[in-house]
């Protein structure tokens, strides 16, 4: 265990000093994952698809704010739906305009969690999600969470049934778009991941904010029955063909990723470092600030002891009167 | 000489310009009326282009439907069937924003008045010199 304890020491160091080049580093790996899963499952649009392009767009993605990553794996979709059907392109469109025009409007910091959700469900460890997000965010998350669902279902849904979406002519592709809308809608399997993710997301945001010992480690175990609880009464109650022997592997091993999450995220604040400049009239400064680890102690509990006295009135007696 | 508390009071004060300051000093420039009265009118805006889109795929959903509609009833009260959705979707996304808006320039205004207040005291650490 202390070793593990250095290894984190360690890690929270080389952070700590090289925090800037970290944050473009992983800025471009993760657009580049996504970009790159995007061109595996939808890569109609073949330009698109090139290794130098992606690298090109991830390279982009990482000098640009947080939110342009959304952006612009938004922006690939569509273009690899246009290539497709000019409807499927027309549908993403639309959920996507709702998302932005009517959510993200409000919490622009969200928006991440829309394109780590489908990303997620790909690397068919969704149970991560809810309870990654309950521990770190709030319960307003649950609407990103969701819109990440939908647009999972959606690239799934296109990809799997991009040969009958492929109709020439204009009729058809009118049938295609209310194939498409109803299917989406009609899934069950979505509507109840959606239901559970959000209650077992609900759920590990308040064990996480109670103030008893081992808060994010019940949390995180609480969020996962909950959510195998959850999918398997949605199961039952919609048949929804879900593999229990998968739901509950992928759980374990999202566990697994909490934990690891836990082990570095918990009491430990790092995106919190400040760097500023600022001159009076004798100096220019250059400053980084790094915070404090502080290690939150559970409050004293204050015991009642109520005997037989308990009525009587001790006031004034501590000062002698 | 480094005077190291009026450093660490200038670090804080500039560490809290960078993040919030920005934003914080934008929202400062309205009185609370304009700024809640120009986000409500965004979100009506932003409504309405919803509400747009939603008809739209709608429209393309029922197409025969839609089109039987026009040559069988009558279209006064097609319209006011679609006039009193868009007023309920504008009402109520408004009121939202409006609630949001609000708490945000409630609170905007409770982390400036820290921050002058900072202000003042680097003001008279000056003065102290």
């Amino acid at each position: 265990m202390t070793s593990l304890l250095e290894i984190r020491e360690y890690i929270k160091n080389f952070y700590v000093k090289y925090e800037l080049y970290i944050t473009y580093v992983w800025k471009f790996l993760l657009s580049l994952i996504a970009l790159t899963m995007i061109s595996n499952k939808i890569g109609y649009q073949t330009n698109l698809t090139k290794l130098p392009i992606l690298l090109m767009a991830s390279l982009l993605c990482s000098i640009m704010p947080q939110n342009f990553m959304v952006l612009i794996s938004a922006g690939f979709i569509l273009a690899h739906l246009y290539k497709l059907s000019i409807f499927c392109a027309a549908i993403a469109l639309i959920i996507f305009l709702l998302m932005f025009l009517l959510y993200f409007r409000f919490s622009p910091k969200d928006t991440i969690a829309v394109m780590l959700t489908p990303m997620c469900f790909y690397f068919s460890i969704p149970y991560v999600m809810p309870i990654a997000l309950g521990l770190m965010g709030t319960p307003t998350s649950i609407i990103s969470m969701s819109c990440g669902i939908v647009v999972a279902f959606l690239v799934n849904y296109i990809s799997g049934s991009a040969t009958t979406l492929t109709g020439g002519q204009i009729e058809e592709t009118a049938t295609q778009f209310q194939t498409v809308i109803s299917e989406l809608l009609n899934n069950k399997r979505m509507w109840v991941f959606i239901g559970a993710f959000a209650i077992t997301l609900a759920i590990v945001y308040f064990i996480r904010r109670m103030s008893i010992d081992h808060a994010w480690t019940i949390a995180i175990v609480a969020g996962a029955l909950a959510d195998i609880v959850c999918l398997l009464v949605g199961d039952m109650i919609y048949s929804t063909e879900l593999s229990f022997i998968a739901v509950i592997v992928q759980t374990v091993i999202s566990i697994l990723l909490l934990l690891i999450l836990q082990f570095f995220a918990f009491n430990l604040d790092y995106s919190r470092i400040e760097k500023v400049q600022f001159e009076d009239d004798e100096y220019y400064y250059y400053v980084k600030a790094v915070p404090k680890v502080t290690v939150s102690t559970p409050a004293p509990k204050v015991k009642k002891i109520s005997g037989s006295n308990a009525g009587r009135d001790y006031r004034g007696k501590d000062r002698g009167e | 000489m480094l005077n190291e508390e009026r450093v660490i009071l200038m670090t804080r004060m500039a560490a809290f310009e960078q993040h919030e300051g920005k934003k914080n000093n934008a929202i400062n420039s309205y009185f609370r009326s304009d700024y809640v009265g120009f986000q409500v009118l965004k979100s009506i805006i932003s409504a309405t282009v919803v509400y747009l889109i939603l008809v739209a795929a709608y429209v393309m959903y029922h197409f025969s439907d839609v089109l039987q509609d026009i040559y069988n009833t009558d279209i006064a009260a097609t319209a006011r069937k679609y006039l009193v959705y868009y007023v309920a979707l504008v009402v109520v996304y408004s009121v939202i924003s409006y609630i949001i808006y609000s708490i945000r320039y409630g609170r905007m205004r409770k982390n400036m008045r820290a921050y002058y207040s900072c202000l003042k005291k680097l003001g008279r650490m000056y003065e102290k010199e």
